[in-house]
């Protein structure tokens, strides 16, 4: 099982994962928005961040149904949607998703959910057609 | 007064037998191609002072692989760039000679990436990438037949490209493959079969996926002056060009769209891409195919599934692929599946393909692609056009 490994400039992610929240680095001195979590500022090199609440709320860019897995740790959990989805804000986000009938332009919501080592992972869900 | 500087060119190949099993790890199979590639140059080893190990699988660091081979040299990298290590190694093995700094560079890959995973951290548990480790592989994200396919079907669903268009490609190289004693997928296939194979990531089948496999690959880049008292004629490097993360900031993130569509101009700089007999291209997926023909500029974006099928792809066709049936039939031996198209572009261009030589073959097409970044698309995409004459 390969789990998340906080690194120094993440560990304000899973802390707020773990309290379900989902947060992605925004650059102080430039404003840029970024995720996943990186060393400094793609766009200035800046490492003066702070952390922004997403709205957790977005839409499934495209996805794949995986049926078959490397990792044996996994193999109890196919088939399942691994998604792209592009967040409200902009962002795009690699997740899953469980529900495998998911089409592109669904629209989604993220869920944490805590594996293993105590970290939580933000999954994602459908949201209602309503809304 | 200063010498004329060298220009470096291809002057030997060699590819070891590919196994479906075996117990020999990473460094006897780069051993075994390296030995095979001197062979065909017609060097000794002891002329050899440059060393570029492609893999991303053998841990140890570049002096120690030379050290562990008995390398005494003036040169040595590792190029750790994916299924573009073995084209991109060459490129840096060129730019060393023509500076000066070696005259007789041998470029090696391979390995055994069926029975011997805890020799290498070529098995990806846990990855050692940072994006792949904490963002990617704590999903159970496929590696990339689960990011594969998250491309395939936006590509599907924005351009309407089929499993027809894709299939042809992987059925054609099956072909090719029944005229290479080497590949190791050599039973014949119909687009139905292709179709109906099992699905691994949906919509990448098992046909779409590559079939890993141990094995070595190595290319021998010398000097020209090396290169004129050997029995093999010289192959040249006619244009080269890579681009490393295209799009990482944004702002349209074209998951769809390569790296290639901003290098094109440079590797066509000197042929046109009606001038190619032939084109070698990374094949890990068929859509891996189609995307690079697209970026590439033989089809509109998003037109690759209609150039797949008006062109005759085949042996003979209008721009023959990957004509010893590539990766997907040939399997893939570790990073030197990115050496076994060269391997091919270099036996078709001195005329020794046999079955499967395309006629008088000039110049052709070589590509290698690796890594592929979080959310994007290749980390890692370089072309070149390979020759009999200088550019
Ligand atoms: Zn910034």
């Amino acid at each position: 099982m390969s789990h998340p490994v906080a690194v120094s400039w993440d560990k304000p992610f899973w802390e707020s994962a773990a309290q379900g929240r989902l947060v992605a680095q925004q650059c102080r001195d430039c404003g840029r928005l970024q995720h996943y979590p990186r060393p400094a500022c793609i766009d200035c090199l800046s490492q003066s961040r702070d952390w922004i609440r997403l709205s957790g709320r977005g839409t499934v860019w495209s996805f794949s149904i995986v049926r078959q897995v490397a990792d044996p740790a996994f193999a109890g959990e196919v088939p399942f949607a691994l998604v792209d989805v592009e967040l409200e804000e902009g962002l795009r986000i690699t997740s899953r998703l469980d529900d495998t009938s998911v089409e592109i332009g669904d629209r989604v919501q993220v869920t944490m959910r805590a594996i293993a080592t105590g970290l939580c992972l933000p999954y994602f869900e459908r949201l209602p057609d309503a809304l | 007064m200063a010498e004329a500087r060298p220009t470096a060119v291809i002057a030997g190949v060699g590819e070891t037998t590919f196994a479906r099993h075996s117990e020999r790890a990473d460094e006897e199979w780069i051993a075994e191609a390296i030995a095979l590639a001197l062979q065909d140059a017609g060097l000794r080893r002891n002329q050899v002072d440059g060393l570029v190990v492609a893999t991303i699988s053998v841990p140890d660091d570049s002096p120690h692989i030379a050290e562990h081979l008995g390398f005494e040299l003036r040169y040595v990298m590792k190029a750790d760039y994916g299924g573009a290590s073995t084209l991109a190694g060459i490129a840096r093995a060129r730019a060393a000679i023509e500076a000066g700094l070696a005259d007789v560079v041998v470029v090696a890959a391979g390995g055994n990436r069926i029975d011997l995973p805890t020799l290498s951290h070529d098995r990806r548990t846990p990855p050692w990438d940072y994006s792949l480790r904490n963002w990617l592989a704590p999903f159970g994200y496929a590696e990339p037949n689960g990011l594969f396919g998250i491309i395939q079907r936006r590509h599907m669903h924005d351009y309407g490209t089929t499993l027809e268009q894709l299939g042809k490609i992987a059925v054609t190289l099956r072909a090719h493959a029944q005229l290479n004693e080497r590949a190791l997928l050599r039973e014949p296939m119909t687009i139905d079969d292709y179709i109906s194979s099992r699905l691994i990531a949906d919509p990448i089948r098992r046909a779409d996926c590559v079939m890993r496999c141990a094995g070595g690959a190595a290319i021998v880049i010398c000097a020209d002056w090396v290169a004129q008292g050997l029995m093999k004629p010289p192959i040249y490097m006619r244009s080269y060009g890579e681009r490393v993360n295209h799009q990482t900031r944004g702002p349209d993130h074209q998951r769809t769209e390569t790296g290639f569509v901003a290098l094109a101009e440079q590797i066509f700089c000197n042929d046109s891409r009606s001038d190619m007999d032939f084109a070698q291209l990374y094949d890990d997926y068929p859509i891996a195919v189609l995307l690079m023909l697209e970026d590439l500029g033989f089809a509109e974006k998003g037109k690759g599934g209609t150039f797949i099928d008006q062109t005759d792809i085949s042996i003979g066709g209008g721009l023959p692929l990957n004509t010893g049936g590539g990766q997907l039939s040939i399997g893939q031996p570790s990073l030197a599946g990115g050496a076994i198209h060269v391997v091919e572009a270099v036996h078709q261009l001195r005329g020794e393909a046999g079955e499967r030589q395309v006629n008088g073959a000039s110049r052709g097409l070589v590509t290698g692609i690796g890594m592929l970044s979080y959310a994007g698309n290749l980390g890692m995409v370089c072309g070149a056009v390979l020759g009999t004459e200088a550019a």
